[in-house]
């Protein structure tokens, strides 16, 4: 999100992570309560998403290339992180949709 | 010792989500947010004409005055200050049990931060797309709706369980839905 300002990074490397920036940030904040923590699954989706977008957007350079890709390598392994789950929710939101 | 429907947590849960200490941040949070929404909305108002950005120079005024905010009939910078008023207004209604003794508001709070909190997002994806442009407070107002959404979700979660065992147990849900005394002394 912050580099196209620094670098030329091509416009559509750099929208595309205007777009994927905001929504993994979001989706990490949501998931951070154990309530729904579930969430960090959709980070799991979009880290795929930017690790494939390095290589479908050209990039004015190799670095970028690869940077773009290790970003998205890195939201992938994150997102497998579940953390500490101390409370009860009732069976949470599947309760919701079971039986 | 109090029993689990006395202290008001609901079946399954180690807390309840309709305590104050539970509520009050969101309100405060959400009075924040209000305030620097009606900043923003002075401006495109025209009451004020300068705004405030420490970081992108004229970034604020482009954004406020850019396409995307004369959209809607009203300035969007207000339509957010009175979502903002919505979430404090929810939060603040109801007792200590309401994810069961009121879930209209429960659900009506949950439906205030999670859509505001997602224009947010759309706003923040909006402003360097569209407008090759940042606005430092419109970000600090997204940091705080996309906060807020899990804090609130966690009463939306324990009132929509309530229904659902309202329903499986064979009472009329509409009625549960508007707020009972009768089905929530009997049901968790």
């Amino acid at each position: 999100m912050v580099l196209p300002s620094i670098f030329e990074t091509g416009p559509s490397l750099a929208n595309n992570n205007f777009i994927v920036g905001p929504l993994v940030i979001t989706m990490a904040v949501v998931a951070i309560w154990e309530v729904n923590r579930s969430v960090r699954r959709v980070n799991t989706l979009l880290g795929a998403w930017q690790l494939l977008a390095a290589f479908i957007f050209p990039a004015p350079a190799q670095w970028l290339t690869l940077l773009q890709a290790l970003a998205g390598l890195l939201i992938v392994l994150l997102s497998f992180i579940k953390g500490r789950t101390k409370s009860n929710y009732g069976g949470g939101w599947r309760f919701l949709f079971t039986g | 010792m109090h029993s689990k429907t006395e202290s008001g947590i609901p079946e399954g849960w180690d807390y309840n989500p309709s305590t104050w200490p539970q509520r009050w941040p969101l309100v405060v949070v959400a009075g924040a947010g209000f305030c620097i929404a009606m900043y923003l909305a002075a401006f495109q108002l025209g009451w004020i004409d300068k705004v405030w950005d420490p970081f992108f120079g004229n970034g604020t005024e482009k954004v406020l005055t850019s396409f995307i905010s004369k959209t809607l009939p009203v300035p969007d910078a207000l339509l957010g200050a009175f979502g903002y008023l919505l979430d404090g207004v929810t939060g603040i209604i109801g007792g200590t049990n309401r994810w069961k003794t009121k879930p209209w508001i429960v659900i009506l709070f949950g439906f205030a931060v999670g859509p505001l909190g997602l224009v947010s997002v759309f706003l923040v994806i909006a402003q360097p797309v569209f407008l090759n442009s940042w606005c430092t407070l419109c970000l600090c107002s997204a940091v705080i709706s996309v906060w807020m959404i899990s804090p609130a979700t966690d009463e939306l979660l324990a009132s929509l369980q309530f229904l659902k065992r309202v329903k499986k147990k064979g009472y009329p849900v509409a009625k549960a839905f508007w707020g009972n005394a009768a089905i929530a002394k009997e049901i968790n």
